[in-house]
């Protein structure tokens, strides 16, 4: 049962005011793109076993969407961010590394 | 608003449906003086920090974030305006009862040029008020939130057992909790239902003030 | 035979007597006893049966860990079946009767299987599934019904009531031995908020009923008077709670830990909840949850008198009851002898010591040597002779010593269930032979970091100077974690090291037993899983220990495996020729005891099972008489029946009201949300299918709205309520999802665009008001112009209507002319009268949903949920009228030019007519010649809307067919549910008024 921070409100929310939303960081295809570019933006998506960015909403809370960085084998969350941003934080992705010895997520 | 409890339940703490009160839902820039500007001028209130509220100073000194109200609390009322964090860009506004429409209008009116939304939600919700020194531990039955640490000032929306909604205290030893009209029924039994005598945990949680 | 001793007992309050009832027997014990102790002290051992071979048991052990004296307790809505007798406190009045037994505990019919147990070995179930089905319908499932099961499931409701409560700590500490006492001690002082809490009736644990035989001081004290010091402490700090009988039962991920307390198991006459769940976050837990002790597997180990001797002594010590009168001590290890000692010093006879090791010249055994005992080295039991209970037990030497009572140990098992919750690993120790934690490799938390730290007997270290010094490391380790200061090590208790000779692991004696020997040796009691059965799992293939455990059933009992865990594994790996690591242990999964259904339910039964929606009409529909029906978490009207009248006669004149005059629906639940901003416009744009931007101010436009794969989600009408604000209605199940699909593309796609939204469903009540003489009913209310060119057909007013603020959108769902009414919620009522009041010249009535529906089907109006089901794109549906050419995106747009979507093939809309004017099934398909790769009929097509129309008087459809619009008039033939086909033809859905001329009068 997860306990997420939520980065809008500072509250650490429990798994049940939280709402999952899948990956993180998909750059949506539009009516010009491939066949294949949308296929895989609709619904290709990676399952790490492993650092996982992912999407969550504060839907019992504040509403918010927001992304946390996960291991999807231990749970361990690396932090959470706002969702307003197209790629993980430089500082987060620096900690990720840190952790798993250069691992990259 | 409808009467989801005839007259006040008396648990181990107290449960009784609110006065009803306007509520304005305001959307914009909480950062931006004119948001500032405009829910001092209509509320008499300032911008809560995130997880807070705070309340208009009262000619007769029961608000002004003043936890001296224990009488006020045990007879429903002298509760006056009240601006509640909702999320990085939602407040609440809580004013006298019937002036929901007026306030969402003059809110508009202020925030004229300036990109917002206030809209009046009187209607939409029932309110609640849990009060007593075990009114806290009716709450931590039914929801999630650290509900021992609140304390007045503090506002939170949250799960209800199996509902969103919002719980604050703007005073000492009184829990104000909202939600959806339609689940106001619900509601009313649930909070009765944790409340009910025997169901005393016996935690001792001061307020972390 | 076991009884009451004169004196001793240090939990009984002799003064207090308690009378109770046992299989309708009453009888009586003393306040502070278990069922099983007054059992036992009134003389009785037998207390139930196994489940396989209905042999007759009594208790092994004296706490959670019990396979054998399960009980039915209470009576009516307070009845529970396998309730163990040893951890159930006595309370006057309690009723208990056996199970699994008939006619009655002491002559059993079922014990016929125990004649049968070779035709009953491991794996019969599973074999009885390979053999011709026939046999196990006709032949098993009766008989295994018959014998098989324990007790009896409760009739009726339960008259308790339960709850859960959500606790946020900093510190947990599950088990109130001395070493989480010693835990909690330190993290209280040092200011962290503590939970502590202890599954039994009394703090201190194992070591306060040891020290009253062994005389063990903590910090010079008696060990008692150090625990009631110690809790004296901790009940006075504000920032520690306590509670006894309270179970950490689960530990999950990231400090959630779910603690099960039985708030009046022990006095059923309050008033109070029975039961109540602990949602507990901790950012640390301690596992203080201390050791079990093992039986040892030998011949007749399941007879009634054989004991664990750790609960032989506790028995003893605790309760004041001698299980027998000349007590046999069996063992591996030291402890038993402390058993042996308590029994002698309370006057029970000890014939003699049996100790599997050799060279015991040291230690325990030289002591009790010392002290009289007759201790037997390298000696094993070769059987255990008795019919109902234990007379005597002979050696593997041939000597036969009679004796009523065998109190064995086997060795101790730390419990690492909650450690093990969450992944924390194992260790195998050798020289005790048991798995433990490895601190190294703990449980994780959110950060990465330990989530739990052992401490005591649950580390492994057993004596009671180790477990004193591991909760205190286990106190410091958190404190670290939590960002403390760690704890001085100066404030940790101490106790005098003792002199303790290694255990030896004997998993079954005699070592070298025979196949019939082998056959009488139990290690799983309740199941009836004997070392033979696990043995023949590994010849017949189920080596990993996950499939033994599932084809002998050990460990699947109620004790879930607690006895016979690492006794099975032993057997399992001498017969693999192993070693137990390799083997490993089955998977620790939550709870750790049973738990019951209703703490895990709480509060929500009843009128709190699940949250009923309401609109504000509700009361008026209810006097009215309507029938309901459920729609998401709301409750609609379905029809408003009268007097005498059916249901479906309700319906069809509710529809007949509305063609022909006027009716009223509240239409409340529909989602009513705000758009509002300089981007609306473009953002609803994208939102539905069609141009909304283009929209003008005070007008309606009805709009789709599709998720990114091109399917219809939602539909509903939008109204400009200004130059950057508009009210986009939703279906009844819409409002939240569509909130939550605007609100999640605002935050994470177009974050840049000014645009917000607020779900305003709730604020206000609304009225359709459908039929010819709407626009009459209303206007007599006064107030606002609907004249048909002031209020034109799509469009909206806002104004009084009679005294009630008021919005009016022209819009119709049902073909009529029709208005839909919004004034504020609290206001619903009155208007709702007012209506009805002012359409009484016209017959008004209220309209229900079904009316509602058939009033769409035959204009051939879709509804999401019936034309859609998540695979249906709006060009299905012929709705292509309602997708923007103009626009060069929209939500769905690029995957509704996938080929597949694109396809000509995809069935498409049509309204369905039988020939015969029958109603048509839901769901029905259009069957085609030929089959399917399955061997299936092919299809053609489905019915997705079914009714009967009483304007147009039979039955109308509408369905999707492959090529539907271009086969007018062509007949095909549809499956009937009861059986045969039905002629239908293809028609053009509106079946009615196809001009649209009365929605614009």
């Amino acid at each position: 049962m997860l306990l997420l921070r939520c980065p809008y409100c500072g509250v650490d929310a429990d798994e049940t005011e939280l709402a999952p939303g899948g990956e993180a960081h998909l750059t949506r295809e539009g009516p010009n793109s491939s066949d294949a570019a949308f296929e895989a933006y609709v619904f290709l998506r990676r399952n790490p076993r492993g650092v996982h960015f992912e999407r969550w909403r504060h839907a019992y809370g504040c509403g918010k969407w927001f992304h946390a960085a996960r291991d999807t084998a231990t749970n361990q969350v690396f932090g959470t961010y706002t969702a307003q941003c197209s790629a993980p934080p430089q500082d987060l992705l620096d900690r990720i590394a840190d952790a798993t010895g250069g691992e990259r997520a | 608003m409808s009467e989801f409890l005839s007259r006040p339940y008396e648990g181990f703490a107290r449960v009784e449906q609110s006065a009803p009160r306007a509520m304005v839902s305001l959307r914009g820039d909480l950062g931006s003086q004119a948001m500032a500007a405009a829910v001092s001028e209509v509320s008499g209130c300032a911008i809560p920090e995130p997880l807070r509220l705070t309340q208009a100073a009262q000619d007769d000194d029961r608000g002004g974030g003043q936890t001296s109200g224990q009488s006020g609390a045990q007879h429903g009322g002298q509760y006056g305006a009240a601006c509640l964090w909702m999320s990085p860009d939602e407040l609440l506004l809580l004013g006298p009862a019937g002036t929901g429409p007026e306030l969402a209008a003059r809110l508009t009116e202020a925030l004229a040029g300036q990109h917002h939304l206030a809209v009046d939600v009187s209607e939409a919700r029932a309110l609640f008020r849990v009060s007593g020194p075990a009114a806290r531990e009716v709450m931590m039955k039914i929801t999630p939130a650290d509900v021992a640490r609140m304390g007045p000032g503090d506002a939170r929306r949250t799960r209800l057992a199996q509902i969103a909604g919002a719980l604050w205290m703007e005073r000492e030893a009184a829990i104000e909790v909202a939600c959806f009209r339609s689940v106001g029924a619900y509601v009313a039994e649930l909070l009765t239902t944790a409340a009910r005598s025997g169901g005393e945990v016996g935690l001792l949680h001061p307020a972390a003030t | 035979m076991s009884y009451r001793l004169e004196q001793g007992g240090l939990r009984i309050d002799r003064s207090r007597r308690i009378g109770f009832s046992f299989d309708g027997r009453g009888t009586e014990g003393f306040a502070g006893d278990t069922l099983a102790s007054a059992l036992l002290g009134t003389g009785r051992r037998v207390m139930g049966r196994s489940f396989k071979y209905h042999r007759p048991r009594g208790p092994v052990t004296c706490g959670a860990d019990e396979p054998n004296a399960l009980v039915n307790l209470g009576q009516g809505g307070r009845a529970e079946p396998n309730q163990r007798a040893t951890v159930t406190e006595l309370f006057e009045g309690l009723t208990a009767t056996s199970q699994n037994r008939w006619p009655s505990l002491a002559f059993d019919v079922g014990a016929i299987n125990a004649r049968l147990s070779r035709f009953l070995p491991a794996g019969f179930y599973y074999k009885t599934f390979l053999w011709p089905r026939s046999f196990w319908k006709h032949v098993y499932e009766p008989v295994i019904r018959a014998s098989a099961g324990l007790g009896r499931p409760p009739e009726g409701p339960d008259a308790d009531r339960y709850e859960h409560l959500n606790v946020h700590a900093d510190l947990l500490v599950a088990g109130g031995g001395v070493a989480g006492l010693q835990a909690a001690l330190m993290a209280g002082r040092a200011g962290v908020s503590v939970l502590l809490v202890e599954e039994t009736a009394h703090w201190g644990g194992r070591a306060v009923i040891d020290a009253a035989t062994d005389g063990a001081r903590i910090d010079g004290q008696p060990v008692a008077d150090w625990v009631a010091a110690a809790v004296a402490e901790l009940g006075s700090m504000a920032n520690v709670t306590m509670r006894l009988r309270t179970v950490a039962a689960g530990l999950y991920d990231h400090g959630f830990a779910l603690a099960w307390e039985r708030v009046t198991d022990h006095r059923p006459w309050d008033d109070a909840p029975r039961h109540r769940l602990w949602r507990i976050r901790a950012r640390h837990v301690v596992t203080a949850t201390g050791a079990l002790e093992r039986p040892i597997a030998f011949p007749g180990n399941d007879l009634p008198g054989v004991m664990l001797a750790g609960a032989v002594r506790e028995y003893l010590t605790g309760y004041g009851v001698a299980v027998g009168r000349e007590v046999v001590v069996v063992t591996n290890n030291d402890d038993a002898y402390r058993t042996a000692h308590a029994l002698k010093a309370a006057g029970v006879r000890v014939p003699a010591i049996l100790d599997v090791r050799s060279g015991v010249a040291s230690g325990a055994p030289a002591a009790a040597r010392e002290a009289g005992f007759r201790v037997l080295e390298r000696s094993a039991i070769a059987k255990v002779t008795g019919g109902s209970s234990v007379e005597a037990v002979t050696l593997t030497s041939g000597e036969t010593i009679i004796c009523d009572a065998v109190a064995m140990s086997g060795g101790y098992s730390p419990v690492v269930h909650l450690w093990s919750h969450t992944g924390g690993k194992l260790l195998w120790d050798e020289t005790q032979a048991h798995f433990r934690p490895d601190p190294d490799r703990a449980p994780l938390a959110a950060d990465g970091g330990a989530a739990a730290t052992a401490a005591g007997a649950a580390t492994g270290g057993l004596t009671l100077a180790e477990t004193l010094a591991s909760g205190g490391q286990a106190a410091q380790a958190a404190l670290t974690r939590l960002g403390h200061a760690e704890a001085d090590a100066a404030t940790i208790a101490t106790a005098e090291p003792e002199d303790v000779l290694p255990m030896k692991p004997v998993w079954m004696m005699p070592a070298e037993a025979t196949a019939a020997q082998r056959q009488k040796m139990w290690l799983d009691y309740q199941n009836d899983v004997k070392v033979s059965d696990v043995q023949l799992a590994q010849r017949e293939g189920y080596e990993s220990v996950e499939h033994a455990k599932r084809y002998t059933t050990l460990g699947m009992a109620t004790d879930q495996g607690k006895l016979s865990n690492i006794n099975g594994l032993a057997i399992l790996a001498q017969a693999k020729g192993e070693a137990i690591p390799q083997v490993g242990t089955t998977t620790f999964r939550p709870p750790y005891v049973p738990i019951s259904m209703g703490s895990i339910a709480g509060e929500a039964r009843g009128g709190l099972f699940q949250p009923i929606r309401r609109t504000p009409m509700h009361a008026l529909h209810d006097e009215a008489g309507a029938v309901w029906e459920p729609v998401g978490h709301w409750r609609r009207p379905f029809a408003y029946p009268q007097k005498g009248e059916t249901r479906d006669e309700a319906v069809q004149r509710e529809i007949a009201q509305v063609r022909g005059r006027v009716a009223m629906l509240d239409a409340s639940t529909l989602g009513k949300i705000v758009v509002k901003g300089p981007d609306a416009g473009r953002f609803l744009d994208m939102i539905y299918t069609n141009m909304m931007s283009t929209l003008k101010v005070g007008r309606c436009r009805y709009g789709l709205i599709c998720s990114e794969n091109g399917f219809l989600i939602d539909d509903g009408v939008v109204a400009r309520l200004g130059e950057d604000e508009f009210l986009c209605h939703t279906t009844t199940g819409g409002a939240d999802r569509i909130h939550g699909h605007m609100e999640e593309w605002l935050q994470t796609e177009w974050w840049d665009w000014q645009v917000y939204t607020a779900n305003v469903t709730e604020q206000w009540a609304q009225v359709a008001v459908a039929g010819p003489k709407a626009r009459e009913v209303l206007e007599s209310l006064g107030g606002l112009d609907l004249a048909r060119d002031t209020l034109p057909f799509m469009s909206w007013t806002e104004g009084r209507l009679g005294d009630i603020p008021a919005r009016v959108f022209r819009i119709s769902f049902s073909g009529e002319l029709s208005y839909e009414i919004a004034v504020p919620a609290s206001r619903g009522p009155e208007l709702w009268r007012a209506l009805r009041r002012a359409g009484k010249p016209h017959g008004i009535v209220p309209y229900g949903t079904e009316a509602m529906h058939i009033l769409r089907a035959e204009k051939g109006f879709v509804m999401i949920g019936d034309e859609t089901d998540g695979t249906v794109i709006p060009q299905d549906l012929g709705l292509d009228w309602a997708i923007s050419k103009k626009k060069d995106d929209y939500i769905g747009k690029r995957a509704q030019m996938r080929p597949h979507m694109a396809d000509p093939e995809r069935w498409k809309l049509v309204g369905l007519e039988t020939l015969d004017g029958s109603v048509l099934s839901h769901a029905a398909l259009a069957l085609e010649d030929g089959q399917n790769a399955l061997g299936q009929r092919r299809t053609q097509g489905r019915v997705t809307s079914t009714y009967r129309s009483p304007t147009l008087n039979r039955g109308i459809a509408m369905g999707l067919v492959r090529h539907g619009p271009d086969r007018m008039g062509e007949v095909l033939e549809f499956s009937r549910v009861t059986g045969g086909t039905v002629q239908v033809r293809i028609v053009d859905p509106v079946l009615y008024d196809k001009e649209g001329k009365r929605q614009d009068v």
